[in-house]
């Protein structure tokens, strides 16, 4: 037999009431987590893409550098240099070599 | 409907329902269990990707660092207007594509409006700059594909020696082979997850095992050298209407070699791989010909007799033009007698009656054990490959007779390479030190760096003989008849060879190889240098040809090399 039938309610009552003020604050909390998960995972996915991306950039450099110690190399290639001595700068030969010595102490 | 009815209903639904979840289980475990394999198969490859990610090939680089070879990323660009380009996008891309490649707008549009089905090649070789350009501009019906390739910066410079590389960029000749390990690296890997359309999944699983990019190789040749050398080459070759020639310059104290080229050679920039002809113009012929020396070889004749003091350089002997040998007359090259000379004479007359007694002096035994001391009927050991011995009868071989050593004492009947030739020279310009020849000074690695030190092989003579030797040389060069290899203001030593050439078990009469080697200064030799023409119809002999060649080739060096003249009040002059 119960004795306290409106403690009983009461109890339940508050009980449900408990669970029912905590659903939102649940389904607040498992969004906000959601939405920083899918947040952080968008941002893994485009930093992602960054990186390939960098990381094909970097290569690009790099086969620039190659490219341009390439070209660098045949401005300062022997025939080209002495083209450019010749037909553009209008030098000749040295008729005569000279030494000069130098006195160490000097 | 009756209960009973209704029952038997339920029952045969309950057995089709229960039924049919115990065919797909049974399903889905076959193929879960028993066929697990090959789906995770057919998965894996749908879904992870493999790719091989190539080593950047090493350069190769002169002594000082100069690129001669080394490898870039260029564009190839072509049409393929398969699919249907609208007449915008086909107008803008013709404004892009002109002057990249150098056709009209109007061309490209024609082209588009043909509807080939075909890719057509519109620009191969482009710069990588050019090519990015294109690449990211994303025109429609432009096929943009990279191609590495290998570039010479100093053009064909050194193209025996280099060699080159296959469409696969592994070495197929001359350095490039042979020290492809080195230069191509090992290739990296990534294994990655894969979306739909195959690009990389950022956020997938990735294993990334990286390349190990090639190595530099660092020469012992100087650009300068190689470039005036094969010059000079090049000139002799057409002046004297020769059949070829090889001009190589050593370093005398670590046998490094700063220039080496051969006449005929093929044109590296621009390879054509298919024409079978070309074939026979890949191969170093510095290090794969034989040929006979000649009178160069009296040197080393000198260099023993006189290291075992069976004689001096003032011993006299009287040349009468020729000497009779067990029944053949060896003759003097001209056929006159140089009557009562010394062997300072012998070297200066290039007389071959004082050389066959010089060794006869010497006797069998001592003079093959300093032939194969300076090196011959062996590998030089340089760091190339293909590298012929050459050939010495010794009297061990069955076929040696005692005639053998008469010729050989003046370098008929045996041969060698003409590098054989120049490292035993150099040993006389170093002291008596035979040093291993070499090509490769330096591997500069991602990681780490080897360098490759000078090698002393042995001491064949010793540094007074050797010394002694250098002083019959330089008469050869001052007193001789032939001045043509003095270099005013210089000492320099030499001696000429002209070799007959053997064919069929004789020698043909109407060609030789002219050549000279020599070295300089007299005091402190800074290089030593072999010339060698072959066939050159002008004059046959070494002291016309290839003495004026030496003395061309010194003077630059002598400049080039920051050594002044030995005379005061001499200046060094440069032609």
């Amino acid at each position: 037999m119960n004795l306290f039938p409106l403690a009983k309610n009461r109890s339940h009552v508050s009980h449900v009431g408990g669970l029912a003020r905590l659903l939102p604050l649940t389904l607040v909390l498992v969004g906000f987590i959601s939405f920083v998960v899918l947040v952080q995972t968008s941002g893994v996915a485009t930093n992602g893409y960054d990186v390939l991306r960098l990381e094909k950039e970097r290569d690009d450099w790099r086969q620039q550098n190659y490219q341009l110690e390439a070209e660098a190399s045949a401005l300062a290639s022997l025939n080209r240099v002495e083209d450019v001595a010749r037909n553009k700068l209008k030098m000749e030969p040295p008729k005569k070599v000279v030494f000069v010595e130098v006195d160490a102490k000097q | 409907m009756t209960e009973g009815t209704s029952t038997w209903r339920l029952a045969l639904l309950a057995l089709l329902l229960t039924g049919s979840a115990l065919a797909l289980i049974g399903r889905i475990a076959y193929l879960q269990i028993i066929e697990h394999d090959t789906f995770a198969v057919q998965a894996a490859e749908e879904h992870w990707e493999k790719e091989s990610i190539l080593p950047h090939r090493g350069a190769i680089r002169d002594r000082h660092g100069h690129p001669l070879a080394i490898t870039t990323t260029t564009f190839d660009i072509s049409l393929h207007s398969g699919d249907t380009v609208n007449p915008e996008d086909a107008l803008r891309a013709a404004k892009v594509l002109s002057p990249v490649v150098g056709k009209s707008v109007d061309q490209i549009i024609g082209l588009y409006n043909k509807g080939i089905t075909e890719a057509v090649p519109l620009k191969t070789g482009l710069s990588f700059d050019a090519g990015i350009k294109l690449e990211q501009a994303y025109l429609p019906g432009v096929e943009v594909v990279r191609q590495v390739r290998r570039s010479y910066p100093e053009g064909n410079l050194a193209a025996q020696l280099i060699g080159f590389v296959g469409k696969d960029q592994r070495g197929l000749s001359g350095i490039e082979a042979d020290f492809n390990r080195e230069l191509g690296g090992r290739p990296g890997q990534v294994v990655f997850e894969r979306d739909t359309e195959g690009r990389q999944i950022p956020v997938g699983n990735r294993d990334e095992q990286p390349p190990t990019d090639g190595s530099d190789l660092i020469l012992t040749i100087d650009r300068f050298v190689q470039r005036l050398i094969e010059r000079e080459l090049e000139n002799a070759v057409t002046q004297h209407k020769a059949a070829g020639g090889t001009i190589i310059v050593m370093e005398p104290e670590t046998g490094a070699i700063l220039g080496l080229a051969n006449r005929p050679t093929f044109d590296l920039t621009n390879l054509n791989l298919a024409d079978e002809r070309q074939m026979r113009l890949y191969r170093n012929r510095a290090i794969t010909d034989l040929y006979e020396p000649g009178s160069i070889f009296k040197v080393f004749t000198m260099a023993a007799g006189l290291q075992e003091k069976r004689f001096s350089p003032t011993s006299a002997i009287d040349c009468k033009g020729y000497v009779v040998k067990y029944g053949w007359p060896i003759r003097t090259w001209d056929g006159s007698a140089h009557g009562r000379e010394t062997m300072t004479d012998v070297l200066i007359h290039s007389c071959n009656v004082g050389a066959v007694w010089a060794s006869d002096q010497l006797g069998p035994d001592l003079f093959y054990r300093y032939v194969a001391d300076f090196g011959f009927g062996q590998p030089s050991g340089v760091d190339l490959g293909g590298e012929a011995a050459g050939q010495v009868r010794t009297p061990k071989d069955k076929d040696w007779s005692p005639i053998d050593l008469s010729t050989n004492s003046f370098g008929q009947g045996l041969n060698a390479t003409p590098l054989q030739v120049i490292t035993a020279i150099n040993a006389i310009a170093n002291g008596g030190k035979l040093m291993r020849p070499y090509v490769v000074s330096e591997v500069q690695g991602p990681t780490e760096n080897r360098r490759f030190e000078p090698v002393m092989v042995r001491q064949v003579v010793s540094p007074e003989t050797a010394r002694t030797v250098t002083e019959m040389m330089n008469a050869v060069v001052e007193k001789g008849e032939n001045k043509m290899a003095v270099v005013p203001g210089y000492h320099v030593a030499g001696k000429t060879g002209t070799a007959q050439i053997s064919s069929g078990g004789g020698y043909t009469s109407e060609t030789t190889i002219a050549s000279f080697a020599g070295f300089g200064p007299l005091d402190h030799p800074r290089f030593t240098i072999l010339i060698k023409i072959d066939e050159p119809k002008d004059s046959p002999w070494g002291g016309m040809v290839a003495s004026p060649i030496f003395r061309s080739i010194a003077e630059q060096l002598f400049v080039h090399m920051n050594i002044a003249p030995s005379d005061p009040g001499v200046l060094g002059k440069t032609n």
